[in-house]
């Protein structure tokens, strides 16, 4: 519900305050000064270097979650809150640490955009990433290399979508279409990984 | 009419769906489901009751429609949670952002469409007095 707040607070600082005045009242900030930016990958692109940030912070968050005390204690809270009562673990640091990383991963993201492809601040920076980072978690099964994977997937649907409306001309809700069924699908798909249908013999 | 009166009007105008829609979660929260998917549902009966309404000019038939099209949504949503045991916050959302892009999708074709204005429901007698009356006994008869 925060996305509200947030979205509210970041329009009025692009209509108000921080507007560009040589901006021919378009609601944008100014753009950022060049050391400010990061650094393009490949001229005439739009890969900067937030894609090198990501990649180090996969590593980070792969060895926090399967080689630190830290992580092991949050993941045993996650999977078994009891065991991790028994163990001493307490659940409400656990949980302390695990949203004030992602808080802070979500942040980087978003400031990576606004200094990276945009280059200034625009009423536009997110365009429902938060919604659909949660069907990359999801999709790339909560594992950080998988999230690498299914992020890659789901931009390609995004971008595809983009490009289908553009050439093909089919109306860009269909992105959100297959977004939707895509995640349907893969919890659905869930129960035949776990379980083994067998025909009953009454 | 004053202005205060209308602000009312208008309030309960645009209160009405949100009540609506905040009855049938409270059934869900009350069964232990949180519907994050509410969003998609309404999309998705708000379009198909629009259709229906615009083909057949019965508004009895297009909430009933609308209703049919949610509860339908719905289902997909229940033999995921409770028969596949998904979690329900990600099948929610996935509901969520199907109705989205599934309602626009399917109402491209009625962009610009209008339905001609309805009769308001007048309550008699009560719909003349001064400053509630417009407000709270002349309304659309779904407000009322």
């Amino acid at each position: 519900m925060l996305v509200y707040v947030a979205q509210q607070l970041l329009n009025f600082l692009v209509f108000g305050p921080w507007k560009d005045p040589q901006g021919f009242n378009f609601p944008q900030t100014p753009p950022f000064d060049a050391s400010t930016l990061l650094p393009s990958l490949a001229s005439g692109t739009r890969l900067h270097g937030g894609v090198a940030l990501a990649v180090v912070a996969v590593g980070a968050c792969w060895i926090f979650l399967f080689r630190s005390w830290r992580g092991f204690q949050l993941q045993v809270g996650g999977l078994a809150p009891a065991a991790a009562r028994y163990a001493g673990f307490s659940s409400r640091s656990a949980l302390w640490m695990a949203l004030l990383l992602s808080g802070g991963l979500a942040g980087l993201a978003g400031a990576m955009e606004a200094v990276g492809p945009l280059q200034r601040l625009t009423p536009y920076v997110s365009t429902g990433y938060g919604f659909t980072a949660i069907i990359v978690a999801f999709v790339g099964r909560l594992h950080p290399v998988g999230i690498v994977l299914s992020g890659i997937l789901l931009s390609m649907v995004l971008i595809g979508g983009e490009l289908a409306q553009s050439r093909l001309g089919l109306p860009n809700a269909l992105t959100g279409v297959f977004q939707g069924l895509l995640l349907f699908l893969l919890l659905a798909c869930d129960t035949l990984v776990h379980h083994r249908l067998r025909g009953s013999r009454a | 009419m004053n202005e205060w009166a209308l602000l009312l009007a208008a309030t309960i105008a645009s209160g009405t769906p949100v009540a609506l829609a905040g009855l049938g979660l409270l059934l869900n929260e009350k069964a232990g489901v949180l519907n994050l998917g509410a969003e998609g549902l309404m999309l998705m009966a708000a379009v198909t009751g629009f259709a229906v309404a615009l083909s057949t000019g019965s508004d009895g038939l297009a909430f009933a429609a609308g209703a049919l099209a949610g509860a339908v949504a719905a289902a997909a949503f229940g033999a995921l949670v409770i028969w596949l045991n998904t979690n329900q916050y990600a099948t929610g959302l996935a509901l969520s952002l199907f109705g989205g892009g599934f309602s626009a999708f399917v109402g491209v074709g009625y962009v610009g469409k209008k339905l001609e204005d309805r009769v308001l429901y007048e309550v008699p007698g009560l719909a003349d007095l001064p400053f509630v009356g417009p407000a709270l006994f002349r309304q659309h008869p779904m407000a009322t």
